[in-house]
């Protein structure tokens, strides 16, 4: 019965939570249109690329990521690497997600992690924060489909609480596939620090680890970011290709940048442009948003009219406001014998002794990643830039990259009204959009962990007998953009209901991570596919 | 003492050097052509002396493809290039050193031959030649950086396969 609409649905970003919603929708019989602003990309231009780069992109390297960035840069879509995003805050907000068929998650790390029961109640145990408008078992059963969906490997037997107990949070189904082996390097370093009582922990993660829906086995690549070669990562694109099977149309090239209500405060239409700047307009029974916690925001707030004078689903004015990140730092040191990171895949080992407990009151939950990433080329760079060179340049090469270890911290923090995505009042896109402004900034809680976290790193040297070599305490940026799109149940100071539905209108949801009321200290995404499960589920029962 | 001559052959990876040779191949040709530079092909006798100069101070047999796409790459950002390293060479036969670990401890670089010694490691080492967003790519799983650690750590992208990492690196 689609006589007066262009689709049942109309999804806008093609990213894992767009592809999601429009295969679940589009599975069940439903007209669906997926809209991208960026081009389609295929993993092996984005390989060759990579490998003939002068500069390569690194976790580790973020300095130079601008140049480094394999994925297009064109002016109806700009690279998010370089000054795309304007900062107006005191700590930089520097971001990069991708805008290709698929999204982000093409280069993501592919840790997937579950929140656990107490991240749902931050305010109530803690008195920080907000609460979710439902617990942990609410979502439970939609974490395991989107674990089965995007295809996850990890160990069940784990306490991932961090407190070296039972498994733990409780799961209905065991993971889809069995753990990675891991390094040398992580079972020496697990053994020295468990000695102080820190308890191991495999990160849960994308990487296959049996052949699952045509993806192969990991193969200790190593380029997680900025692309698996041989598909062995999860990354959205396997879930866009899922929806245009099921018959979505997934249309490339095409940006959002108004959508449509009527008088009675349905939405009726979006609008997009072309690369050449042609406006287009389509229309439908319901829409989704998921491009991402800041393109998201900035759609909403390009869409204004006479009636809705800042922006659309905008009453509360809450709209971009409580940007979160997992906002880290990174310490770095040499041990005295040789351990080798940078075997296999690019993280794997983390610690979570400070994940959970009544400190969170006063100092923000934290994750402690062990980086894994091949170290050769910022080695060997800084060697050179030393002047070492002859046999010396070779055996430093080969016991630094032996016993150099980064460890990375995430920690929680909070929705913050201040923290906020506007529309630039001075940058446009190629397009003449605006650019999507930035004000980050962090409080006493986050100082409070870093401070906890430097002691636990003078504790790891000391278990490790390494020495501690360099402390950034920087605000590195953890690349998980959440809020903007608040969750709660008063429609006064949040965005949208416990169903993703923007509270203002009744057909407008918003998917991924953008809702998240609460972000703990863990990566988000799987979090957001939980969510967007559960929103197309919902979108099933009206459409 | 570790020694680039003894370095340990790949456990993991036993096809790992036939593969770089035909994948090295492959980059030559692209890199040739993106660079629009034939005259890397020509340029061998002009490089020959920039060959011995790398020889020697990367205590390696290099590979002469290669030898000349960095000699034009760093020609072309460096018009002295030649005298440069005619410079340095006279510098290294009068040190009379029998490798270069000697001749670096006995002798005092001025400015203008350490930066030529600089260049030439660092283009090797690390396959790239140029700063910033003049950088250009040479040689990406040649760089002699990954010699080092080949057999234990990977070239990015190059993995081992499943399963290859786990046992005590030797
Ligand atoms: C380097 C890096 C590493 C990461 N590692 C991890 C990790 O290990 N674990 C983890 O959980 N998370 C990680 N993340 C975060 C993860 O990538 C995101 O959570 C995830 O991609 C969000 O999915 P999404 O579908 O909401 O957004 P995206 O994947 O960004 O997709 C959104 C899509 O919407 C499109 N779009 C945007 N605006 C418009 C518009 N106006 N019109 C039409 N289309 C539009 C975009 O082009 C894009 O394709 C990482 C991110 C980065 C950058
Ligand atoms: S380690 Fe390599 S093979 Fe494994 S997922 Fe990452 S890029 Fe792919």
């Amino acid at each position: 019965m689609n006589t007066t609409y262009d689709a049942d649905l109309i999804v806008i970003g093609s990213g894992v939570m767009g592809g999601l919603v429009a295969s679940a929708v589009a599975q069940a019989g439903k007209s669906v249109i997926v809209l991208e602003a960026g081009p389609r990309v295929t993993r092996r231009e984005i390989l060759e690329k990579y490998r003939s780069s002068p500069v390569k992109l690194a976790l580790t390297n973020m300095k130079l990521q601008g140049a480094g960035s394999p994925y297009p840069n064109l002016p109806y879509a700009p690279t998010t690497y370089g000054d795309y995003l304007e900062q107006t805050g005191p700590v930089r907000y520097n971001t990069n997600y991708l805008r290709v068929v698929g999204g982000t998650t093409w280069h993501f790390g592919s840790a997937l992690w579950r929140m656990i029961p107490n991240d749902f109640k931050l305010k109530t145990l803690y008195g920080r924060g907000r609460d979710w408008p439902f617990g942990y078992e609410e979502l439970e059963p939609y974490y395991t489909r989107a674990e089965y969906e995007l295809g996850v490997s990890g160990v069940d037997e784990e306490d991932q609480s961090g407190q070296g107990g039972a498994p733990f949070p409780p799961r209905s189904k065991p993971y889809p596939m069995k753990g990675l082996p891991w390094s040398y390097a992580f079972k020496r370093v697990a053994e020295r620090l468990s000695k102080g009582g820190y308890n191991p922990v495999s990160e849960s993660n994308g990487r296959a680890t049996q052949p699952w829906e045509g993806r192969p086995v990991c193969a200790g690549n190593n380029t997680c970011n900025p692309v698996c070669p041989i598909g062995a990562k999860y990354d959205g694109s396997r879930t866009i290709d899922k929806a245009e099977r099921a018959g979505a149309r997934v249309m490339e090239n095409a940006v959002a940048y108004k959508i449509e209500a009527d008088d009675t405060g349905k939405i009726v239409a979006v609008h997009f442009k072309r690369p050449d700047g042609s406006d287009h307009r389509l229309t439908a029974r319901y829409f989704v948003v998921a491009a991402y916690a800041i393109e998201t925001p900035k759609l909403f707030l390009l869409s204004t009219s006479d009636k809705y004078p800042n922006g659309i689903a905008n009453s509360s004015d809450m709209v971009g406001r409580n940007l979160m990140d997992h906002t880290g730092m990174s310490v770095t040191m040499m041990a005295k014998e040789d351990l080798w990171p940078g075997q296999g895949p690019t993280e794997l080992l983390v610690y979570l002794n400070g994940r959970d407990g009544p400190f969170r009151k006063d100092i923000p939950s934290s994750k402690i990643k062990l980086r894994n990433t091949v170290p050769t080329s910022q080695i060997t760079s800084a060697l050179i830039a030393q002047g070492v060179f002859g046999s010396k340049l070779d055996e430093e090469i080969r016991r630094r990259s032996a016993r150099e270890l980064n460890w990375a911290t995430d920690f929680e923090t909070l929705p913050l009204p201040e923290n906020r995505v506007s529309l630039s009042k001075t940058k446009v896109d190629g397009l003449g959009l605006p650019v999507p402004s930035i004000y980050y900034s962090v409080t006493d809680y986050w100082n409070a962990g870093r401070d906890s976290i430097l002691t636990d790193m003078k504790r790891f040297s000391e278990l490790l007998d390494a020495d501690i070599t360099n402390i950034d305490v920087n605000h590195q940026n953890r690349q998980h953009v959440m809020g903007g799109m608040i969750m709660g149940d008063n429609p006064k100071d949040s965005v949208v209901d416990a169903d993703c539905r923007t509270h203002d209108h009744r057909n407008l949801f918003v998917a991924g991570t953008p809702v998240m009321p609460s972000v703990s200290c863990m990566n988000p995404t799987l979090t957001g596919a939980a969510l967007s499960i559960r929103l197309a589920d919902k979108l099933l029962k009206e459409i | 003492m570790y020694r680039p001559e003894n370095r340990p052959r790949s456990i993991n990876q036993p096809q790992f050097s036939r593969r770089a040779l035909v994948k090295g191949a492959a980059t030559a040709v692209a890199v040739a052509g993106f660079a629009g530079s034939l005259p890397a092909l020509a340029a061998d006798d002009a490089a020959g002396p920039f060959t011995r100069a790398s020889e020697f101070l990367t205590s390696r047999k290099l590979n002469p493809v290669l030898a000349g796409r960095y000699y034009v790459a760093l020609k072309k950002r460096d018009p002295q290039f030649d005298a440069e390293v005619s410079r340095l060479l006279g510098i290294i036969a009068q040190a009379k050193a029998s490798d270069v670990d000697a001749f670096l401890a006995s002798t005092q670089l001025d400015q203008q031959s350490s930066s030529t010694v600089t260049k030439i490691i660092s283009s090797w080492y690390l396959g790239t030649v140029g700063e910033g967003a003049d950088a250009e790519l040479v040689g990406y799983a040649e760089a002699l950086m990954y010699e080092p650690t080949r057999g234990i750590l990977v070239v990015p992208s190059y993995g081992g396969g499943p399963n290859s990492w786990g046992e005590k690196p030797v």
